[in-house]
């Protein structure tokens, strides 16, 4: 029987890479971390204020157990969702591990004092991404996480919820006051 | 004002800001391939493809005497003599009954195939070729393989390709997991 229209036979699913890495198959794990490693760095990196080292840590023990549980991945959310859902758990032992970060819902307090650089000057010399991930760095946890899913990932409200383990509800109040903090920040700094 | 009041709109949303310096800035932030990662995701890959998955052992027979065999490089080996190779049928799920920890008394093949197909002949041809890599892999075993070793469950069968099948999802277990 021919494929149906439209649908690419070269290209496995990610849903057919799930099945094979489960029974096994260590070529079908690496198309899956070719298709979603690096967006699971991403994250990490965004979440852990850019460190490198702690973001591979984290990134790592996701990867490894992703390797180690896929035999139990029954598809009951897209292998994408789930993957992020364990490197978001991964992140946040990460970041207990290196170090307290306080969470600070007064994005919009003035917190120039012991900046050690000065936004009008990072904004001359500084690419805008790195504009833009200096005010998500800023943002408090969920915001943060809530907004790199969404803007960076295109997850949608549901996944987000699921990766974070709360409710889409929740996740929209979140999006709404990062992007609203986002756009403020990235306004002061023109 | 200062130049860091925030300029907002009457929602208060920041609608003073322009919508495409963020969407500019955004759409940068996703282009943006980290340097990083293309140093070490070769490293990355390589250490989570070393970690060993939790399997039981098979006691198994070699020329010297009894050795044990991961169940996960039973699977392994039956996974690449059957997936694929019988037409129109895709592996789902491969589960070892073992007693005494690690005597082998039962293998259970789950596997999906494609509408229209004759599942019998499919059935004897996935027990010849697991029967042959049972043998292969664990040598001549206390139980003699055969029909009450061998089980072979179709679990579904669609209509189109079955290789492109997602997991395997057995009603009786639990949610995606562990995520912790």
């Amino acid at each position: 029987m021919a494929a149906p229209p439209g649908l690419d036979v070269a290209a496995p699913t990610d849903g057919t890479l799930a099945r094979l890495a489960a029974l096994g198959d260590r070529e079908a794990f690496t198309e899956i971390f070719h298709r979603h490693a690096e967006a699971m760095f991403r994250y990490a990196k965004h979440m852990l204020h850019g460190h490198d080292a702690d973001a591979e840590d984290a990134v790592q023990a996701a990867l490894v157990k992703a390797w180690q549980h896929l035999p139990e991945f029954r598809g009951d959310s897209a292998l994408r969702t789930w993957l992020f859902r364990i490197t978001a758990n991964e992140v946040l032992a990460q970041r207990r591990k290196a170090r307290p970060v306080p969470v600070d819902d007064q994005l919009l307090s003035p917190d120039a004092e012991g900046r050690s650089t000065d936004p009008a000057h990072l904004l001359l010399d500084a690419e805008i991404w790195e504009v833009l991930a200096l005010a998500l760095g800023e943002l408090p946890w969920r915001q943060r996480a809530s907004w790199v899913l969404r803007e960076l990932e295109g997850f949608s409200y549901d996944d987000i919820a699921m990766v974070l383990d709360t409710s889409p509800t929740v996740v929209r109040g979140q999006l709404h006051r990062a992007r609203r903090s986002v756009a403020v920040r990235m306004e002061q700094w023109r | 004002m200062s130049d860091r009041t925030p300029r907002q709109g009457p929602d208060g949303a920041g609608a003073a800001t322009s919508p495409a310096l963020v969407r500019a800035a955004t759409q940068s932030l996703q282009d943006r391939r980290d340097p990083r990662w293309v140093e070490i995701s070769d490293r990355v890959l390589a250490r989570a493809l070393r970690a060993t998955r939790r399997s039981p052992l098979i006691r198994a027979r070699s020329a010297s005497g009894v050795v044990h065999v991961s169940e996960q490089v039973l699977v392994a080996y039956i996974r690449d003599a059957v997936d694929g190779v019988v037409p129109d049928a895709a592996l789902l799920h491969v589960r070892t009954d073992l007693v005494g920890g690690d005597t082998l008394t039962g293998v259970t093949l789950s596997l999906v195939a494609r509408y229209g197909v004759e599942l019998l002949p499919a059935a004897d041809e996935i027990r010849r070729l697991t029967a042959a890599c049972l043998v292969e892999v664990l040598g001549p075993v206390d139980v003699p393989v055969g029909l009450d070793l061998l089980h072979v469950h179709f679990a579904d069968v669609i209509v189109g390709d079955p290789s492109h099948s997602g997991p395997w999802a057995d009603p009786a277990r639990g949610p995606d997991g562990p995520t912790r």
